[in-house]
């Protein structure tokens, strides 16, 4: 029990400061939230300070990571105190995200080809596996959704070609439908409402070189891509959450209030 | 009229935040003699500012023959955009003394800013004061803004008053005022006041469900964000969903993950960084450190915070050496390192017993990119030395660090010496922990037991007795895992359990099989004071042990099994692990309080020493 408290503290401050790290690059923190140079006391309003600043200290204005604001250390002390699921998760409906080579990159109906295939060598037949997709997908990602056991998806991780096996869960939850394009009967029902490929312009995916079932993972040496220009636009173009930026700007031609 | 046009294009450079435009402009307003004239200047300052240029608006601003209000004001926009709102708030003395003008509500308003960005509430505080008594004590604009301070400093209390005062609020100020409850824990306003709002956007509730998360309430996030998903609409934004993930990777929850990880490539944002980012930490943090490594290798683009997530899960799990290669390739990449990715490779390094590659690392930060160490840095190093029985110069930094060392650094420290049997130092330490008053009751038993190893009956009895004093509150063990739909949490020594007849049947069917491959149980972690078969049915209903059990019992065969337990794992329960995993033949890792273990094949990835 001895190095508990060691270890314990090692990892709270391991834990804390990558809280830190992902929270400053947060998309909501604008640059004059990264820092605070906390001021020391300015005696009379609007004095110029000559106040030493003091050492900068990361500030998670931002989201997510927020163990550094949790006085506990690494995690919650407390248990879980309920299992929560999304609207339309039973872990029956299954999503299966496949991967495909770039060049060639083959035809819709060859990746659907590809889903069916795919699902039938854990099904049994492509028969058995058109009646259990319910969804598939060539735009947004390349994928279908399944009707199939918890035991079963496990199955599907280790196929060829699988990338992901996530349980799926309702996009439109008041329409309580799954998204991605209706698939029955080996028929596809495009559903353009569902397509959000215009969210990703232009991506690259790598060719697959990372087979899941050797121990460690050869991570290849890649030239940094561009910033995805969405990525960058969408940063700028969503505001700071309560920022009363939009009502201070004064534009030319304002009224001047005289004293 | 060649002003107006100008006018018009300066203001859509604004909007566009277009530089070279703007300055295009600009050189043709200065060839036309116009650079002053009318509100051309006040435009371009407020131009300049938008984009960026912040000196291009202060040699304007400098260089103006009557400044005025707005000028003032463009300014400060200028200095709060560009993350000097220390400056903004430092030139308004000028204000008076240059121009001879005092501050109006626009300026206020900036000010309040500045005060919010830089978190000062005091000069907030003075400000509002200022502001109650000047002709535009009713300003709505100025009232938002305050609002804002308020709770950006976490006095969500003030902030309501001045809430109340507003006249006409607008979407701004509601969703200010739901911020700051939300980042002071205060679900029930922050949620009361939220459903209140005429007319929500994407915008209240990214306030809302990131103000939860920050302020702790996860499972309120949850709930709220499910919330948002009812409402339908296109209710869908990427810095929700990253704080969601983020969540997820705080509480620990690898299935609500993946249900997020599911929702976030239907939704197409998959190869979003901020999103990808909080995937391959809450993956790693959640004891799949594969699919964090998935996540990683499918990025298109990564930056520093990627890599470094990466890093430190790889040195988390175990896999120093990974740690060190992807550090190459982000050396490779082009990517600087910062402060956490040196404490990431420090803590790898010591994994492994890398003494000189972890000396390295920590003079590399500091020569090679000008970071200055830490006390986590300090404290890894000090680890790193602790372990690969360099003690005299482990006791060397602690005494030398510029930093404190507190108890926990101390025990560190002693705890090697009691692993590397080296009571020459230990004795030392041993005597400089018991001066500095330790708080924590198992710094008590490491002392008691360092001297008895020495046989240093005098300090023991001394030691047990401070123990009988001090009123030994031991922190309640509990492990959880989770399987698809459901999970469950064990109390160690839990007894009420609907399947506990189950568990304890399998946990004796395990046992009988480990004795026969020659386990002995080992039952030094045990403090009561008890017989030596108690002691060992006391190990028995261990919370991980338990965990495992349930695991075995109700997961699908040959997946592995994760169990994250909220204390450090004990030395019985590592050993039973062992055995087990090799017995049923599944992988089972276990995330204790202070990294993973990984069990397979009968062996443990922390390699005997945690």
């Amino acid at each position: 029990m001895a190095q508990l408290t060691a270890r314990r503290t090692l990892t709270t401050l391991l834990s804390r400061t990558v809280a830190n790290t992902n929270s400053y690059l947060s998309p909501f923190v604008l640059p004059s939230s990264r820092y605070r140079i906390a001021l020391a006391v300015v005696d009379r309003l609007l004095l110029v300070p000559n106040n030493p600043t003091i050492p900068t200290r990361w500030r998670t204005s931002g989201p997510g990571y927020s163990p550094l604001n949790d006085p506990s250390p690494n995690w919650s002390n407390r248990p879980p105190k309920e299992t929560i699921l999304l609207d339309g998760c039973d872990y029956e409906h299954w999503l299966i995200v496949m991967e495909f080579t770039n060049d060639p990159k083959p035809s819709d109906e060859e990746m659907i080809n590809s889903y069916v295939k795919t699902l039938a060598q854990v099904v049994g037949s492509e028969e058995e596996a058109k009646k259990k997709i319910y969804s598939v997908c060539t735009t947004t990602y390349t994928g279908f959704g399944a009707l199939i056991s918890e035991e079963l998806s496990y199955k599907v991780k280790g196929l060829p070609g699988v990338l992901w096996v996530l349980p799926d869960s309702y996009l439109d939850v008041p329409n309580k439908d799954y998204g991605g394009d209706l698939f029955i009967d080996g028929k596809v029902i495009r559903r353009p409402q569902y397509d959000f490929s215009n969210r990703q312009p232009t991506r690259n995916r790598p060719r697959p070189r990372y087979d899941r079932r050797r121990e460690t993972m050869q991570v290849e040496r890649r030239t940094p891509v561009q910033t995805q220009s969405w990525t960058q636009a969408h940063r700028d173009s969503v505001q700071q959450p309560a920022s009363t930026e939009g009502q201070n700007e004064p534009q030319g031609g304002g009224s001047n209030l005289t004293n | 009229m060649l002003c107006s046009h100008y006018l018009y294009q300066l203001i859509a450079c604004s909007k566009r935040q277009t530089q070279s435009q703007g300055k295009k402009i600009h050189a043709q307003i200065i060839r036309f003699g116009l650079e002053c004239y009318g509100p051309l200047p006040n435009t371009l300052i407020d131009m300049y500012g938008k984009c960026g240029l912040l000196d291009h608006a202060l040699q304007v601003f400098d260089e103006m023959l009557h400044r005025d209000y707005i000028s003032w004001a463009s300014v400060l926009t200028a200095y709060n955009r560009a993350g000097l709102s220390d400056k903004a708030i430092a030139i308004i003395p000028k204000m008076w003394l240059l121009d001879g003008l005092r501050p109006d509500h626009f300026v206020v308003a900036s000010l309040v800013k500045a005060c919010a960005n830089v978190g000062s509430v005091r000069l907030g505080k003075q400000l509002h004061a200022r502001f109650v008594v000047s002709p535009f004590f009713d300003d709505d604009v100025v009232k938002s803004s305050l609002v804002d301070m308020y709770s950006k400093c976490g006095v969500p209390g003030d902030a309501r008053l001045v809430f109340n005062s507003i006249g006409s609020k607008n979407l701004i100020s509601w969703t200010a005022m739901i911020s700051g409850y939300a980042r002071s824990g205060r679900t029930m306003d922050a949620i009361e006041l939220f459903w209140r709002i005429p007319e929500k956007n994407l915008l209240s509730w990214s306030a809302l469900i990131s103000g939860l998360v920050q302020s702790g309430q996860m499972n309120d996030a949850f709930n709220m964000f499910m919330d948002m998903r009812r409402d339908g609409g296109d209710q869908v934004d990427p810095f929700i969903l990253s704080s969601i993930v983020g969540a997820c990777a705080n509480i620990t929850t690898l299935e609500l993950g993946k249900q997020v990880h599911s929702l976030v490539i239907v939704l197409g944002f998959e190869d979003n960084l901020f999103i990808a980012n909080a995937l391959v930490d809450m993956y790693a943090k959640c004891c799949d450190i594969l699919a964090a490594k998935d996540v990683f290798s499918n990025m298109s683009h990564r930056d520093v915070v990627s890599w470094t997530s990466i890093i430190v899960g790889t040195a988390q799990h175990g896999q120093a050496e990974e740690a060190l290669s992807l550090y190459e390739e982000m050396k490779l990449a082009g990517i600087k390192p910062n402060e956490v990715t040196f404490l990431g490779l420090i803590y790898a390094c010591s994994h492994v017993g890398l003494v000189s590659e972890g000396r390295h690392f920590f003079d590399s930060m500091q020569e090679d990119y000008g970071i200055r160490p830490s006390l986590q840095h300090y404290t890894c190093l000090l680890d790193l030395l602790s372990r690969s029985a360099h003690l005299d110069e482990a006791e060397n930094l602690l005494n030398t660090m510029p930093y404190e060392p507190d108890e926990a650094a101390w025990a560190a420290l002693l705890s090697a010496c009691k692993q590397h049997k080296c009571t020459r130092v230990g004795k030392r330490v041993a005597d400089h922990l018991l001066s500095l008053s330790p708080k924590d009751p198992s710094t008590y038993i490491l002392l008691s037991n360092t001297y008895a190893t020495a046989a240093m009956w005098g300090s023991v009895s001394r030691v047990r007795k401070l123990m009988s004093v001090m009123e030994v509150k031991k922190e309640p063990g509990y492990s959880s895992i989770e399987l698809g739909k459901e999970s469950q949490v064990f109390y160690s020594g839990e007894v009420s359990h609907p399947m506990k007849d189950q568990l304890c049947n399998l946990l004796e069917e395990l046992d009988k099989e480990m004795r026969r491959r020659g386990y002995v149980p080992d039952i030094s972690s045990v403090l009561h004071e008890l017989e030596q078969h108690e002691k060992e049915r006391l190990l028995f209903w261990h919370s991980e042990r338990l965990a495992v059990a349930y695991g075995l019992l109700k997961s699908v065969p040959g997946t592995v099994i994760r169990v994250v337990k909220n204390l450090r794992i004990c030395r019985d329960c590592h050993v039973v692990l062992k055995f087990i995993c090799s017995i049923v033949r599944r992988e089972i890792v276990v995330r204790d309080v202070s990294r993973f273990h990984h069990f397979k094949d009968g062996k443990c990835s922390c390699g005997d020493f945690w």
